[in-house]
């Protein structure tokens, strides 16, 4: 429980105080090396987002046209990109810089993604390999043909309209306020060919759990808002805190079709579709909620992350 | 600001500019812990780091005049103190190797002797002199055992003639406490372990992994020559390293130094010879 408060009150301190998020980055991204952690964390569910995409999505890996939305510090996801697809494709970057210093893993983690050896052909694989000696991370995605825009606009974005066949994100969306994450499902709309997915993860927990696990994993719905505002409405520390059943509806409104929303129940770490996320713990007790989420469903308040895959339909007009 | 640099240069002793500076990398060195290796293989474990990676020796004694003179056996020893310090350090996955951090400081206090060094471009005597060798030999164990060096200094002067050189000219790397650090990464999937020791005259040091690579190394230079400015002869090279997979293709080619040092001997007939690598 303590670490859960000290995790939140460093973070305060550090988002509240002017240039301190910057600060904060710098210290843990670029000198502790942070990130690290997060190129094993892909590598383990990425096969995951494969077998989704594939297998709900009906889409086939070779030659698609992939874009990342903030892939974060590591170049783990166009390195993945290009030994699934042959191509590095997109990303795009708001907070997130690409870092030299996790080249060499991100290289090691997308070369031991568990995925089957046929499925990154020996070329490609070759060429990956090269990389890990690269000393600068530009070097290594013109290598391999992707194409970064960084401090991006998520609600303006520099793509052409109907030109990606699959977006994703993972761990980003749940940190825009919802007027930025209308602007952006907007753009990610506009973007998608007809016909292309949207596949967007979002970690509903409070992020303080990930520093305790015994802390609730939806202790953040106790707090009203301004009460939150006041706490965790600093840019490292806010959740837009929208319910799976709010970014379900925010997704319809900009036009999408619902392909599937798998839910990850809790303790299991395990991705169920529908009422079987009724099977998990729930995040916080109904007694416990502020009055904004009280309408909340069973399954919202069992539902620790959601992986969202929405359609464009095919005979949409940008 | 260069004149209040120049009026502190003049008026600090250079002790205190020097603590200075050291001091300075104190707050780098406590947040950047985490990625640093640390942990040194027990004798038994060294069994588990059985493919060479890289390998090479350099002699203690390079100009036979030295010999038995106080500098030269300060060097040794200091030599001898600084690789035994190293022998046996993993480097685990992209984690990163720091001369400093694992030798430390080089003090009286902590055994080393005063030995040959070279400070502002003039060769002189300092406490721990000569473990520039040990230097020069992990910076070139870094390149030819696929490491990623991250912070390298090279050396302003070139000492010898190149007909005992049995590497390029500059694949070398000076180190200063603790601003002029040589630093790499382990890029490769997994850990790697140094072998430093003293063996018959010679320093020997080796880059040891797990599991043996699918690649081998080739470090070359380029556009060597040497030229004049003013009175002093100029060295310049570029130093590159390719990446052959096991079927010799290539895999990635890329120039790891740029040296420009002053020569202390008459260049002669070196003039237009580049060395082998």
């Amino acid at each position: 429980m303590w670490r859960a408060l000290m995790k939140g009150a460093i973070l305060a301190g550090f988002g509240r105080f002017p240039g301190g998020t910057r600060l904060y980055r710098h210290l843990t991204r670029e000198r502790m090396g942070t990130q690290a952690t997060h190129v094993d964390k892909l590598r383990r569910v990425w096969p995951g987002y494969v077998g989704v995409w594939e297998g709900h999505g009906t889409l086939r890996m070779e030659g698609l046209r992939v874009w990342v939305h903030e892939a974060g510090w590591t170049p783990y996801a166009p390195l993945i990109n290009y030994l699934l697809t042959g191509s590095g494709g997109i990303l795009t970057n708001v907070e997130g810089r690409l870092l030299d210093k996790y080249l060499s893993r991100a290289v090691n983690g997308s070369l031991g993604t568990a995925l089957p050896p046929e499925r990154f052909p020996r070329g490609r694989r070759r060429r990956v390999e090269g990389l890990r000696w690269c000393m600068r991370v530009e070097d290594a995605l013109r290598e391999i043909g992707a194409e970064v825009h960084q401090d991006v606009n998520p609600a303006s974005l520099p793509l052409p309209s109907s030109s990606v066949d699959l977006c994703h994100s993972g761990g980003t969306l749940e940190h825009y306020r919802p007027g930025r994450l209308r602007g952006f499902l907007a753009e990610c709309f506009r973007i998608l060919r007809p016909g292309g997915v949207a596949s967007h993860v979002f970690d509903h927990r409070d992020h303080l759990f990930h520093a305790d696990a015994r802390w609730p994993f939806l202790a953040h719905f106790a707090l009203p808002g301004p009460v939150y505002e006041l706490l965790c409405g600093h840019p490292l520390g806010y959740h837009n805190r929208l319910l799976p059943t709010e970014v379900e509806r925010l997704f319809e409104e900009a036009g999408f079709e619902r392909i599937v929303v798998r839910r990850m129940i809790l303790p299991g770490r395990e991705y169920v579709e529908e009422k079987a996320a009724l099977r998990g713990k729930q995040g916080l007790s109904r007694m416990l909620l502020a009055p904004r989420f009280r309408p909340a469903t069973d399954e919202d308040l069992r539902t620790a992350a959601a992986h969202y895959l929405y359609r464009k339909p095919a005979a949409a007009q940008d | 600001m260069n004149s209040i640099r120049g009026w502190a240069r003049s008026v600090v002793p250079f002790a205190v500019r020097l603590e200075c500076r050291r001091l300075a990398r104190g707050p780098e060195w406590v947040v950047e812990t985490p990625t640093i290796a640390k942990v040194r293989a027990k004798p038994r474990e060294r069994a588990r780091y059985p493919h060479l990676l890289a390998r090479h020796r350099s002699p203690l004694l390079r100009d036979p005049a030295l010999a038995g003179t106080g500098l030269q056996r300060g060097k040794e020893h200091n030599v001898a103190l600084a690789s035994g310090l190293l022998d046996g350090l993993i480097v685990p996955p992209n984690r990163i190797f720091s001369y400093h951090r694992t030798v430390g400081r080089p003090s009286r206090f902590r055994g080393f002797r005063d030995g040959l060094e070279l400070h502002a471009g003039k060769p002189s005597r300092g406490v721990g002199g000569g473990c520039c060798q040990v230097s020069n030999m992990l910076f070139l164990l870094a390149l030819r055992g696929g490491m990623k060096v991250v912070e390298r200094h090279r050396h302003g002067l070139d000492l010898f003639p190149d007909h005992e050189r049995t590497i390029p000219f500059g694949c070398g790397a000076t180190v200063y406490y603790n601003f002029a650090d040589l630093r790499f990464e382990n890029p490769l999937p997994f850990p790697v372990m140094l072998a430093l020791g003293i063996r018959d005259g010679f320093l020997v040091g080796e880059i040891r992994s797990e599991s043996a690579p699918e690649w081998t190394v080739e470090v070359y230079e380029m556009d060597h020559r040497f030229s004049r400015d003013g009175d002093a002869w100029i060295r310049e090279n570029r130093i590159r390293r390719r990446f052959r997979g096991a079927d010799g293709e290539i895999l990635l080619d890329q120039e790891v130094a740029c040296n420009r040092g002053r020569v202390l001997y008459d260049p002669g007939e070196d003039q237009t010879c580049g060395a082998p690598s």
